[in-house]
């Protein structure tokens, strides 16, 4: 506090000119030299205040530039760690090239045509190495949100499309597993959002669908168009999860004990993440011994347009 | 497959040798003569030495990186016409505006598919 800082200075003389003047200046009147006196202790009582607020004030001063040096130190942590995973995603990237690369020029009969064994095996080889890539570029999305620099590329596409591609990418793991993907697709859905991030949180929901389902068990996506939101739903025949995981399962680095094969740990938070930053939501419902439905809500772009182009009712 | 003959004279520039060589083999096969460099000192002498048609160039190179390869070739008269793709290790929107803004034909994300390199290879070398 500057204000008592400035104070102390100009009380100590008014006091020294009080206690002055009450004994040696007008000593002719005792009345006149006991208010002095009274004013005096009331200078020095004021003094014994004003020293003990500046040493508060002192230690507090120490505190806060103590709390802004652990503040400047933490800001340089988050930011070494931003550019560890941003070159480790890079040095992760290079092996991978040259994994996927060459197993392409295997598959592909550039070196000589295979046995399709061999073939079958590369492309478990392949497909593993562009699982790897994913949790690579989750790893970079993660640390973006964490850091609060992740961007959105906001354009107005069609969602079926989306949908029609994630479905393709997902068939696969699906059929690897033997798990059947069934699906209903939409006419054209219009929404506006980052394409590519909305597309890594419908393949999460997809893959994390495949992955608690059985082998030959079965896998659901249906789409749906309200009045002002686009509906995605997921739904697995994995038996269904328990309510205290229900709650946790958004949760970062959060693994299930049945899904502990699945991806980073962060695959659902991610998928609340890009859900929320479109101004969605992603919510689960569970029926024990049944299994779960996942449901992405993403508002649609406009919705005149986006019922127009699907022509489902108007209303609700 | 697609042993076909492209006729093209194509400069790879990356620091990774296996890399080198995947880029090398497919593009070989496809009938092109490739020139290799393994940083972009080297890649930027080769271009003004040997003028190559088109430039495959990683963007995280050592010595010079691959946006100001990009933005020196199209610097000098010599080098301007020679057609650029970009190796880039993420899709990240600036650094794909970096690629273009320095000068860049194309961009591809790595992994990538050499297939799909030679695809693209040919739809850039076929632009005008």
């Amino acid at each position: 506090m500057p204000i008592s800082r400035r104070l102390l200075p100009v009380m100590v003389l008014l006091f020294v000119v009080l206690i002055g003047r009450a004994l040696f200046l007008d000593e002719s009147l005792r009345a006149a030299r006991s208010t002095g006196l009274a004013m005096g202790g009331l200078g020095l009582v004021t003094i014994v205040a004003l020293v003990a607020a500046e040493r508060r004030t002192r230690v507090l001063e120490a505190k806060a530039l103590e709390l802004a040096a652990q503040a400047d130190q933490l800001r340089e942590h988050d930011r070494l760690k931003d550019h560890f995973i941003a070159t480790a995603a890079h040095d992760l990237k290079t092996p991978l090239t040259s994994i996927v690369g060459y197993t392409e020029l295997l598959v592909d009969g550039s070196v000589g045509e295979l046995e399709a064994e061999q073939k079958q095996f590369l492309q478990v080889v392949d497909r593993n190495a562009r699982r790897l890539e994913r949790m690579v570029d989750d790893l970079v999305l993660m640390a973006k949100i964490d850091a609060g620099t992740l961007r959105l590329d906001r354009v107005s596409f069609d969602l079926a499309d989306l949908l029609v591609e994630s479905v393709e990418s997902a068939l696969p793991v699906a059929e690897d597993k033997g798990v059947s993907i069934t699906f209903n697709p939409l006419d054209a859905v219009m929404v506006t959002g980052d394409r590519r991030r909305l597309g890594q949180a419908i393949d999460k929901l997809l893959n994390y669908a495949i992955n608690r389902s059985p082998t030959n068990g079965q896998v659901d996506l249906q789409s749906e168009l309200t009045a002002s939101r686009a509906l995605i739903s997921v739904t697995d025949s994995g038996g269904g999860l328990p309510p205290d995981e229900q709650s946790r399962l958004f949760d970062r680095f959060y693994r299930s004990a049945a899904g502990a094969a699945f991806g980073t740990g962060f695959g659902l938070c991610m998928v609340r993440f890009v859900a929320e930053a479109h101004e969605g939501s992603v919510l689960v419902s569970s029926e024990s011994g049944v299994g779960s439905t996942f449901i992405l809500a993403l508002p649609a772009a406009s919705s005149h347009e986006a019922l127009a182009n699907s022509g489902a009712p108007s209303g609700q | 497959m697609a042993n076909d003959d492209l006729n093209l004279r194509v400069l790879a520039a990356d620091d990774d040798p296996d890399i080198l060589d995947l880029i090398s083999y497919r593009l070989e096969r496809s009938g092109c003569e490739v020139i290799r460099a393994s940083d972009g000192e080297q890649a930027l002498e080769l271009a003004i030495s040997r003028q190559p048609d088109l430039a495959v160039l990683d963007v995280m190179m050592p010595k010079i990186d691959g946006y100001e390869v990009t933005r020196r070739l199209r610097a000098n008269p010599d080098t301007a016409g020679i057609k650029v793709i970009l190796l880039t290790a993420s899709a990240q929107e600036p650094d794909v505006v970096k690629g273009f803004e320095a000068g860049a034909d194309d961009y591809m994300t790595k992994p990538f598919s050499p297939q799909e390199l030679r695809l693209r290879l040919v739809a850039v070398a076929n632009r005008r």
